[in-house]
């Protein structure tokens, strides 16, 4: 393992020592969790990690997107 | 590499992030195991712009690493005083569709690089007989 120094705002350091201590396991570990679920894994589409990383609950979001860029126009 | 690259668009991007998108599936399955893939520099705008307004500012990032990520397999068509030219000529030919500029560079870029395939939802980027994808799957 390497080892190495993170800075944190107070605030997430507090709550990440909560959420680690309610999982019981370290911050560490937590960390290094939370690490792994973000980066691609082997031999995966790095892209493919935003594929429904979004819910509108519009089945036409994609299809209307000049109204949210342009503004609505008829 | 002209007939075998896919053009895609701004529609495509959002469809594969949202999961509530009639056709998230379809560009999931695509974006999954792609051709070589082009786009406009002007639709890297629009998707940051979408992303921003429908959105914030961190989902807009996120659009821009998904950009990054996809890395030597989009190329990214820059839009110069040329691109202009091309993109205007098609804006003017369908003038009577109000076309937005990406749409019409789309058009150019296809046209120009021979591709006939188009992962959009917008129908503006089949005006020239590239079909979309949405209706061949």
């Amino acid at each position: 393992m390497i080892r190495t120094q993170i800075s944190l705002e107070a605030q997430e350091y507090k709550l990440l020592k909560r959420e680690a201590a309610a999982q019981g396991i370290s911050i560490a570990e937590f960390v290094r969790q939370a690490i792994r679920e973000k980066l691609p894994r082997a031999g995966e589409r790095p892209w493919m990690c935003y594929a429904g990383d979004i819910e509108s609950g519009n089945p036409q979001a994609s299809q209307h997107i000049d109204d949210v860029i342009y503004d609505a126009w008829d | 590499m002209p007939g075998t690259e896919a053009y895609v668009d701004t529609s495509a991007f959002i469809a594969l992030r949202d999961r509530s998108d009639s056709y998230h599936a379809l560009f999931e399955k695509l974006f999954g195991n792609p051709p070589p893939l082009v786009t406009s520099a002007l639709v890297i705008a629009e998707g940051h712009t979408w992303f921003l307004r429908r959105y914030n500012t961190e989902r807009a990032f996120q659009f821009l690493d998904l950009i990054r990520r996809l890395g030597t397999m989009l190329t990214i068509q820059p839009f110069d005083p040329a691109e202009l030219h091309s993109a205007a000529r098609f804006a003017r030919k369908f003038g009577d569709q109000r076309l937005t500029l990406a749409d019409a560079h789309g058009l150019a870029i296809m046209a120009e690089r021979r591709i006939q395939a188009c992962w959009s939802t917008d129908r503006h980027l089949s005006l020239t007989g590239v079909p979309l994808v949405i209706g061949t799957a």
